[in-house]
């Protein structure tokens, strides 16, 4: 490749050379103004990125909500089901504990000599 | 050497109201930064028609991350290292798309030949490119972890300690790099001659 300006100068080594072509570099590549239409892709790219965050964070929240509903519905499952699975300790409905139970009052109120 | 003069753009005052949520504040902030941050940007990467796009890159994490800014006084070395990062990651997207051709850099010079009018004008265009063109094969001859290093130091023109403050390595450290770096790039220049 051509070398640059700095050729031939006496005195200069390949350090100082290097240095000098840095600097035409540096020359070469100013800083430069944005065009009109850097702010506003900018804030578009920002717009973008923010609705991104807000919706991974509601579905971040979502997936919680799943997980701790699927894990409540596991340990209510696991508490209720086995106390359906065992026997009830008694048999009888509702209807029967009742009449037995009216029955014994009913024996309880009548006058002794009625027993008979 | 060449030192670049350091001075803030912008009152601390400023970075804080942006650190708060103020976007018009942030507005200010970007206009203040973006024409040096573009430069550095365009010395770093050599590739003047993704510059804007890095740039907005840079400005874009420095607006989600300006919460996690520890002081205002160490705004410029964070906006620094975000622009680092964005270059490099840039620069390795650019590797693995297999982008680095030849035949992009000569239709980016015609391009570039064909809006310069006038002669003198055109010339002086010319050597620019050249000058482009010899650094960028210069620095193909080090990582690009070395090429951003020594692009900052050399090109950028910042010292040791504020390298130091960017990269969060030890200044021996640095030291070491930055002479390997430049003895390949040296080593490179002279087989040229």
């Amino acid at each position: 490749m051509e070398r640059m300006d700095q050729d031939g100068v006496p005195g200069m080594n390949g350090g100082d050379q290097l240095d000098a072509l840095f600097a035409q570099y540096r020359e070469a590549c100013a800083d430069r103004e944005a065009s009109a239409n850097f702010m506003p892709q900018l804030w578009g790219k920002i717009e973008a990125r923010r609705g991104a965050v807000s919706s991974s964070w509601f579905r971040l929240w979502a997936e919680v909500w799943l997980v701790a509903t699927l894990t409540l519905a596991i340990v209510m499952g696991g508490l209720l089901i086995p106390r359906f699975e065992n026997p009830p300790a008694y048999q009888a409905s509702y209807v029967d504990v009742l009449t037995a139970a009216d029955s014994v009052n009913d024996v309880a109120v009548l006058p002794v000599g009625e027993t008979q | 050497m060449w030192q670049r003069a350091v001075a803030m753009l912008i009152e601390f005052e400023l970075i804080e109201k942006a650190k708060n949520g103020d976007d018009g504040a942030f507005n200010q902030v970007v206009q203040a930064y973006r024409k040096r941050i573009l430069g550095t940007i365009a010395r770093l990467i050599g590739k003047p028609e993704d510059v804007e796009d890095v740039g907005q890159e840079v400005f874009l994490r420095l607006y989600f991350s300006l919460d996690q800014l520890r002081a205002a006084e160490v705004f410029e070395p964070w906006l620094y290292r975000l622009t680092v990062n964005a270059a490099y990651d840039y620069l390795r997207r650019q590797k693995r798309r297999h982008e680095h051709r030849m035949s992009d850099l000569s239709e980016q010079q015609v391009i570039m030949a064909d809006a310069s009018a006038g002669g003198k004008q055109k010339a002086e265009e010319d050597r620019r490119i050249k000058v482009r063109e010899m650094v960028e094969s210069l620095l193909g001859k080090v990582s690009d972890e070395d090429r951003i290093l020594l692009m900052m130091k050399e090109v950028e023109g910042l010292s040791l300690k504020e390298l130091e403050k960017i990269y969060n390595v030890n200044e021996n450290a640095l030291k070491v790099r930055l002479f390997r770096a430049r003895q390949r790039v040296l080593k490179a220049f002279e087989s040229q001659e």
